[in-house]
């Protein structure tokens, strides 16, 4: 199993610290395994729930960005399903 | 652990204490330079200071002259050799006079080519100066110094998604432990903390410095989307997104970890100095890090603790940079022990180390730079120019 790691507990993405393959499971911690949905290099990001179109994207318990389209959990969550256009002032 | 409070460093006539003993020749404006290099050729001991601008960008004379005052009169240098050109904005002799002034009394030497003879007396003359200033240099000592008169510049370059987990978070433990102390830390970088506003406005002493600290990341935020547009949320360079990182927020949110925990005490322009300030305060200055880390020397920093992810081997030709690599692959991409980079802040995911750790051994390889050892950078000879941040043309 790969490892991965999940920065605050209101995370819902994820980073892998070894690269992943399509397939394989990653293990992020107090038993939240995820099973990756595309080949991942690390250290980018996958989605640890599913995350609908438009919702926030979590990480360090912060607002880092939102979906541009629905995650499905697994997924690698990068520039073409995240922005953070809006959020600018 | 206990560290040490103290270290022994170069004690200057203005109070101030240099972990550095440097005799510099610096162009008052780039059209010097040919004349600072064979300056330099000619004395060993005396570091070329190469100024990429200088003069024709009216926008920008107030900030080039602090900027090049503030870089002579950083106790990591014992004395200067000022090189002008003539027809250039400012007349080098009398921003030597400025520097003396505000050093105390440090060794300067300004000559002017149009008035000293042409760049071939010039250099005679300033290879003379220097050969003077080098000996007198050699023989200034170590003396014990304690650890509140250092002031750490915090910068991260070509960063990657471990950098907020690993090397950013480090500097931030030695950068609390320096404010802990008694010093002084110094956080910059400002389109690089986009995102991170309201955090830093809660951090800060008082309102007044919250407002001013968040209306300085919304001023570049306003710049930046009149560069970019739509693609504003994207400041990030192509080895930054290589590297795992989606937006500027999400960069930001690693890059504040640079300033530790500590509470933000004020905010200064760049290469404004940071005189009797302690604790962690501000820097107004750009994201690219040859400009950013001119103003932050020029503010007072003896020396810089830099993360990098992807691994950028950025020095600085007067002051040690101590290399953070944020993972272990990249660590042994770029020469692994003795090659580009000073620690392996990966180590906390690879080989168990624990954040702790990381940052105590951080701690004790800043002690023992402050003292003399060299960094990578140094040991490397990867000092680089003297860029300044210009946010004007030229005419």
């Amino acid at each position: 199993m790969k490892k991965g790691i999940r920065l605050n507990s209101k995370d819902n993405v994820g980073v892998v610290v070894q690269d992943v393959n399509a397939g394989e499971e990653v293990d992020f911690g107090n038993g939240l395994v995820v099973t990756a949905l595309d080949s991942i290099a690390l250290p980018h990001k996958l989605a640890l729930v599913d995350i609908e179109a438009g919702s926030y994207i979590i990480k360090y318990g912060e607002i880092m960005g939102y979906a541009t389209q629905d995650i499905p959990v697994g997924r690698h969550v990068h520039d073409h399903n995240c922005d953070s256009e809006k959020l600018m002032k | 652990m206990a560290h040490a409070t103290t270290f022994m460093g170069y004690h200057r006539p203005d109070g101030r204490v240099g972990i550095r003993n440097y005799v510099i020749a610096v162009g008052n404006c780039s059209c010097a330079n040919g004349i600072v290099n064979q300056i330099a050729a000619r004395v060993p001991g005396v570091i070329p200071m190469i100024h990429t601008d200088g003069c024709s960008t009216p926008g920008e004379f107030d900030r080039w002259r602090e900027t090049l005052v503030g870089v002579c009169c950083n106790p990591n240098i014992y004395a200067a050799i000022l090189v002008g050109v003539g027809c250039e904005t400012d007349d080098a002799k009398e921003i030597g006079k400025r520097i003396e002034a505000e050093s105390g009394g440090k060794p300067v030497f300004a000559a002017i080519v149009q008035e000293d003879g042409g760049g071939l007396k010039v250099i005679e003359k300033c290879v003379k100066a220097a050969e003077q200033f080098v000996a007198d240099a050699e023989k200034v000592e170590r003396k014990e110094a304690p650890v509140s008169s250092l002031v750490l510049a915090t910068e991260c370059g070509g960063s990657d998604a471990f950098s907020g987990i690993t090397a950013n978070p480090a500097i931030g433990y030695v950068s609390d432990w320096i404010v802990s102390n008694g010093g002084t830390s110094i956080l910059s970088e400002i389109p690089e903390l986009i995102g991170t506003e309201e955090i830093l406005a809660k951090r800060s002493i008082t309102p007044e410095v919250g407002e001013r600290v968040k209306s300085l990341i919304y001023e570049w935020e306003e710049r930046t989307r009149t560069l970019l547009g739509a693609n504003t949320s994207r400041t990030l360079a192509r080895g930054n997104m290589v590297g795992g990182l989606t937006t500027i927020q999400e960069k930001a949110l690693g890059c504040v970890h640079k300033g530790g925990t500590s509470t933000v005490m004020d905010v200064i322009d760049y290469a404004e100095r940071v005189g009797q300030r302690k604790g962690l305060i501000i820097m107004d200055g750009p994201g690219y890090d040859t400009d950013n880390v001119t103003g932050i020397f020029a503010s007072g920093a003896q020396l810089f603790m830099f993360s990098t992810g992807r691994g950028n081997p950025l020095g600085y030709p007067v002051a040690p940079v101590i290399k953070i690599c944020s993972n272990s692959k990249t660590y042994y991409a770029v020469g692994g022990d003795e090659g580009d980079m000073d620690i392996n802040a990966g180590a906390i995911v690879t080989d168990g180390m624990t954040p702790e750790e990381l940052g105590e051994k951080c701690i004790e390889y800043l002690l023992d730079v402050c003292n003399g050892k060299q960094t990578r950078p140094e040991a490397n000879g990867y000092g680089g120019a003297m860029c300044v941040w210009s946010t004007t043309s030229p005419f």
